[in-house]
């Protein structure tokens, strides 16, 4: 059953987005070296910031789930992680698409963009651990333990920007945020945006892992 | 433009894939429940028919 609260926060999600969107194509004036293709970093950065969010929330899930021991908190690690994976694809493919005509190749072996695929990889592995290990309580302890291991990579793609010469353009420092304010207002609103979509979509998703254990539940019972 | 249109255009395809995964997966967990209820319609009026033979 969808609850008004949750209504509100799609509507809302959705009008950041139109927001942020007319702050990325409208609002923010054309980067002086890369022109319009600078115009991805706005998706990029938030997509970026918020799968660091929803690895952090399915660590903060495997460690309550490896505490409590209650069914609720592997949903929620799996909802999230999932999600983490969506938006972790999609910074990997914009992040692509941004460098193909700013540094003149697809891929390069750059710490960040190394630590940022082995964080990937990761989370992908937790998703098939996931499908792979049945439907047991030990599952779900392999899985506590795999996303709480995956997310000690996160600060290692962020220093990695900052401490070994990475190629990755750092924005925000302890001084100062590197745009001029009218980018940094679009990517401000992308960020928003994104965020509320993501719990929209944590919401919707955590729904259906908790009703999916359920049936599964009730259908063992009934064998 | 070109890179610019096909990153906007892999995000947006890639999230609206995405929420088409969760309405089918929740398709099939409607009729599930479906499955499961008429199952434990026809235990019940097993049960009673059982009853009632066993108690006239």
């Amino acid at each position: 059953m969808v609850r008004s609260a949750d209504v509100a926060l799609a509507s809302g999600s959705c009008v950041a987005m139109l927001l942020a969107l007319y702050g990325a194509f409208v609002f923010a004036p054309t980067e002086r070296v890369m022109g319009d293709v600078q115009r991805i970093f706005y998706v990029h950065l938030p997509l970026a910031w918020i799968g660091f969010v929803a690895f952090g929330h399915a660590c903060w899930a495997g460690i309550q789930y490896l505490r409590t021991g209650r069914r609720e908190w592997d949903a929620v690690g799996a909802a999230a992680a999932e999600i983490g994976v969506l938006f972790s694809t999609l910074v990997i493919v914009t992040g692509s698409l941004w460098a193909r005509p700013v540094w003149g190749t697809w891929w390069t072996w750059d710490p960040q963009l190394v630590t940022y695929l082995i964080l990937w990889l990761i989370y992908v592995g937790y998703l098939v651990l996931r499908s792979a290990a049945g439907d047991d309580p030990r599952r779900a302890r392999f899985a506590a333990v795999f996303a709480i291991v995956g997310f000690v990579d996160v600060p290692l793609v962020w220093l990695s920007a900052r401490y070994l010469r990475a190629l990755s353009p750092v924005i925000f420092t302890s001084r100062s945020i590197g745009l001029a304010p009218p980018m940094a207002w679009a990517l401000g609103a992308g960020l928003v945006a994104w965020s509320l979509f993501y719990w929209a979509l944590f919401r919707t998703r955590l729904r259906l892992g908790v009703l999916e254990a359920e049936v599964a539940a009730l259908a063992g019972e009934g064998d | 433009m070109t890179y610019l249109f096909w990153a906007s255009a892999v995000v947006w395809v890639g999230i609206f894939l995405y929420l088409y995964g969760l309405v089918r997966r929740s398709r099939a967990l409607e009729h599930e429940v479906a499955a499961l209820r008429d199952r434990s319609d026809g235990r019940s009026g097993t049960a009673g028919g059982r009853s009632g033979a066993g108690h006239p």
